[in-house]
């Protein structure tokens, strides 16, 4: 279990004080794989390397299991070296003056975990099995492949089975097909292994994939903490909305319980609680949602259909992603690939009330 | 496209070679190899050609140009006198003292640097820059004036001021050959190791870290093995560089008969009486050139062996700096100290000697005497020569240096001929061939075919020893420039249909044009401050600032030598900040160009 509260870290920078982390409030269960998600700033890695104890906060409590760890108020601060933490850092970190054994067996032979020799061998064996790096232990750590490092990385912070397991962009060095494929193991590994993981990642994919729990950063602040389907199908704003994936967004304004005017026209749709009519809010629905329908010259006499003419087209193999301008207003779709459309053809846009989210517009976060 | 080079595209494509096509791509592919064994064979012959000659010197005896037999009776001189084991052990002793009171001064203050949060910083790398621009000779004169027992300022002043009747301090002796080289050699191992420091990933330490294990032991066992081979690697440059020194063990060690290998060397060949000794140089050269060039092979392995461990580093995560709190004025009074040593005092000192008609404590009744006696003179006991002489040598030589370099560099980083290894090695083998011992050479050499190249005694032959000397430097330079240069560059300008040679021209000189300009200005600095080559070398007529500098001092002008020694400074001075502005400017004028 991982708890931090009300978390403050501020540097000194040329250009005067950066306010890095601005009151973080996050709890992650025993044995969940929390992410956290951002775009690069927002905050995510000193997070994590507060929960690490790699920096000191400026103010906030942060708990480890049973232990509380860090507490600015209180003046308690447990350095990195003692606490029960596993971690994996974006570089690997692995000792290049080091064969891959004595980097993987480094916290039991060295740190306050030490162990007799048979236990040591014991677990290194087991941690690397777990990782696939059987028959390496002789290797010097630079002759391995940056995939092979980071499994390294990865061994030597679960070989002590640790309480919680903080990985930073561990991924993020490697290549799209060595990522997806190791992307999977880690997974695979937390759950066997049962541990609180928290992981930070840029990558939207990476997050959607992996985690039990997402938490979207930006700007210091937690804007959204949910599971995956409902940080990608609700997101609560368009901020948030963007940063995992695409969304199309239409200002409309509230005219009744269950309809708004957009510049389209007219739509219904399921409107939450709270929504006054008259009021300014934004309409956003996701590409693969918008129901992309050949033109039968018929008159338009359906709910929430528009006519539109397709203005561009990308065929990526599994779907095609095109753009419809609808009343000088230009929507992202994917459609199947069957459906066979010039460009310049007429179409009609259905949006499916359900699909339909209503997000409340904040200033500052667009 | 031109219609010639068409088939050429299709086949490459196809796989196939019409016959002309081929033989076209013989014909390129030879001129490429015979340009670089042009360039590798005249490096070679430059650089060890002069290596050779040590060899041959010291098999023979007599004066240059007699042909005699072989014969090892110059190393049976040298290695049946006990005088030789004597310098051996005072060249050890003053390599070792001076590696002390270098590493004495450059460790703590890169940790200051690169650890804490100490204050004004850049001040302290401007000054640490700032040192090269006073010579070392300059400097051990300068100390002289300062600790000689007969007429040092310090000495005197404390005798006076305590009522001691001998001097507490003396300069002549292998401590005080130690310190002065010492302080001088701060600056290079200062900015060697806090660029293996910084290259250090901050997180192999923090990864120990989060692996339980504490500071200490982290230290011990992450920090220290990873920074080793750093610190190894600059000891032995260090120890290489004091093996071969000569101005600091020259000019202290000579009144106090306290002989090393170079200045042993130096006096072979100009004795107060008798002919020049080249066998007896060449037997004690070759001592000096075995173990140099056995510690250049070390240094290369332990550098290499280093390389293996910079791996992937990931965001600049810097650890948080050590806050020195009420240390920090104690750390600021030791870096104060340091250049106090290094420039300071030397300066001081030198700019109060000149001032005055004989070295006194300075006084109201000294302050009465001042004059500039001694700068109004300078035409009288200098004339132009020297100048003129100086600002040929500053010209050309790095000139010289840096255009090889970038040739070198260039077929070093950029083609995949087999040769490129070995071209590398060449252009580093004149760092292990100490100065004097490459000029002993080239004096030689220059005695022995004076008819066919009549360069011995002209400024031209200490502009050719420079000039070769300093490619090791020109290459390092720009080979670290050139390989920060994406190849796709040069590449997309060859696909516009340019030659190689014009390629280079346009394209990657002026992208290294900043590396040019650093790597010309630092051999010019080089070149203007080393005495050692010159001073084997020149003859009458062909004497630059630092020689006359050098042979006033032997004869006891105080005053004279210290208003030169100022004006050679203050000369450099203007020249590095005028040129500088220069640079900056017309760089600031041309349009980007990459």
């Amino acid at each position: 279990m991982i708890e931090i509260r009300g978390l403050r870290k501020s540097y000194e920078t040329r250009y005067g004080p950066v306010e890095a982390v601005r009151g973080i409030d996050l709890r992650v269960n025993e044995g969940e794989f929390c992410v956290l998600l951002g775009p690069s700033g927002c905050g995510k890695t000193t997070t994590l390397r507060a929960v690490a104890g790699l920096e000191r906060p400026d103010a906030g409590v942060v708990v480890i299991g049973d232990q509380k760890v860090s507490d600015a108020e209180a003046g308690i601060f447990v350095p990195v070296e003692k606490r029960d933490i596993g971690m994996v850092f974006q570089s690997y970190a692995v000792w290049p003056h080091m064969s891959v054994l004595r980097n993987v067996a480094f916290p039991l032979t060295e740190g306050w975990r030490r162990t007799h020799a048979a236990e040591v061998e014991r677990r290194v064996k087991l941690a690397l099995e777990r990782v696939h790096l059987e028959g390496l232990e002789k290797r010097s750590a630079t002759e391995l492949s940056g995939g092979q490092q980071q499994r390294v990385a990865l061994a030597r912070a679960i070989v002590i089975e640790p309480k919680v397991l903080l990985m930073d962009e561990p991924l993020s060095n490697l290549d799209a097909r060595l990522r997806e494929e190791l992307r999977t193991e880690i997974r695979r590994l937390t759950r066997e292994l049962g541990v609180t993981t928290l992981y930070v990642t840029h990558d939207q994919s990476e997050a959607l994939s992996m985690g039990d729990v997402i938490c979207v950063m930006n700007r210091g602040e937690i804007l959204q903490i949910g599971n995956p389907e409902k940080i990608y199908q609700e997101p609560a704003s368009v901020f948030v909305a963007e940063f995992v994936g695409k969304m199309n967004f239409l200002h409309v304004r509230v005219e009744g319980k269950d309809a708004v005017s957009s510049p389209l026209g007219a739509i219904q749709c399921l409107l939450p609680d709270g929504f006054g009519i008259g009021r300014d809010v934004i309409l956003a629905i996701r590409p693969e949602h918008l129901e992309v329908l050949e033109d039968r010259e018929s008159p338009v006499a359906d709910t929430n259909t528009f006519r539109g003419e397709l203005t561009s087209r990308w065929y990526l193999g599994d779907n095609v992603f095109c753009e419809v301008s609808v009343n000088q207003q230009v929507l992202m779709a994917r459609v199947p690939i069957d459906l066979k459309l010039e460009l310049g053809s007429h179409v009609r846009l259905r949006f499916p009330p359900q699909r339909l989210r209503i997000i409340e517009e904040l200033p500052g976060n667009g | 496209m031109s219609a010639s080079s068409n088939p050429e595209v299709s086949d490459a494509i196809e796989g196939t070679r019409s016959p002309i096509v081929a033989r076209r791509r013989v014909r390129r592919a030879t001129t490429g190899q015979i340009a670089v064994a042009v360039v590798t064979l005249l490096v070679g012959l430059v650089v060890c050609i002069p290596v050779i000659t040590v060899f041959l010197m010291s098999l023979r005896t007599g004066l240059p140009g007699r042909s005699g037999p072989l014969t090892i009776e110059n190393f049976q001189e040298v290695f049946l006198d006990p005088f030789t084991y004597q310098v051996l052990l005072n060249t050890a002793l003053f390599a070792l003292g001076t590696i002390v009171v270098t590493l004495l001064f450059a460790v703590p203050i890169v940790w200051l640097l690169t650890r804490t949060d100490l204050p004004y910083r850049k001040t302290i790398y401007v000054l640490m820059t700032a040192g090269i621009l006073i010579p070392t000779f300059l400097r051990t004169i300068a100390w002289i004036l300062l600790l000689s027992p007969k007429i040092g300022l310090i000495n005197q002043l404390i005798m006076e001021l305590l009522g001691l009747e001998n001097p507490p301090f003396s300069l002549y002796n292998i401590p005080g050959m130690a310190f002065v080289q010492g302080i001088s050699l701060v600056p290079a191992a200062f900015f060697m190791l806090s660029a293996a420091y910084s290259a250090m990933d901050p997180s192999l330490e923090e990864a120990a870290y989060a692996s339980g294990v504490s500071k200490l032991r982290t230290f011990l066992k992450i920090n220290l093995p990873i920074t080793v081979p750093a610190i190894a690697a600059v000891m032995i440059y260090l120890l290489m560089t004091a093996f071969s020194v000569f101005e600091a063990p020259a000019i202290l060690g000579l009144p106090a008969d306290i002989y090393v290998l170079s200045s042993v060397i130096y006096f072979a060949i100009t004795p107060q009486v008798g002919l020049p000794d080249y066998g007896l140089a060449g037997a004690y050269g070759l001592i000096m050139l075995v173990t140099g060039v056995a510690a250049s092979v070390l240094y290369f392995r332990i550098v290499r062996e280093s390389r293996k461990y910079v791996v992937v580093t990931g965001r600049g995560y810097r650890p948080k700096r050590i806050e020195l709190g009420r240390y920090r004025y104690l750390a600021v009074a030791f870096i104060l100290l340091y250049f106090a040593f290094e420039i300071f005092m030397p300066f001081a000192v030198l700019v109060w000697a000149s001032l005055l008609p004989y070295l006194q404590v300075p006084s109201m009744a000294a302050l009465s005497k001042v004059t500039l006696a001694a700068y109004q003179s300078i035409p009288e006991y200098a004339g132009l020569r020297p100048f003129m002489n100086t600002f040929i040598l500053i010209g050309l030589a790095p000139a010289v240096a840096i255009a090889v370099s970038i040739a070198i560099s260039w077929i070093v980083v950029r083609t995949r001929y087999r040769i490129r290894g070995l071209l590398d090695g060449l252009a580093f083998l004149p760092h292990a061939v100490p100065h004097i011992l490459f000029a002993v050479a080239l004096s030689y050499l220059a005695l022995v075919y004076r008819t066919a190249l009549p360069i011995y005694g002209t400024i031209f032959i200490i502009v050719f020893a420079h000039a070769i000397s300093f490619i090791s430097y020109g290459t390092r330079v720009m080979n670290s420039a050139m390989i920060q240069i994406d190849p796709e560059l040069e590449e997309a300008g060859r696909a516009c249909g340019a030659s190689t040679p014009r390629v280079v021209g346009r394209i990657t000189i002026p992208l290294v044009a900043a590396a040019v300009f650093n790597g010309w200005l630092w051999i010019a600095l080089l070149s203007y401050r080393e005495v050692t080559m010159a001073l084997v070398l020149y003859s009458p007529g062909s004497e630059v600032i630092s020689t006359l500098i050098w042979k006033m001092w032997t004869s006891a002008y105080v005053s004279q030598v210290s208003a030169l020694g100022v004006v050679m400074i203050l000369i450099v001075l203007v020249l590095v900040l005028v040129l500088r502005t220069v640079f900056v400017r017309a760089q600031m004028g041309t349009p980007m160009q990459g």
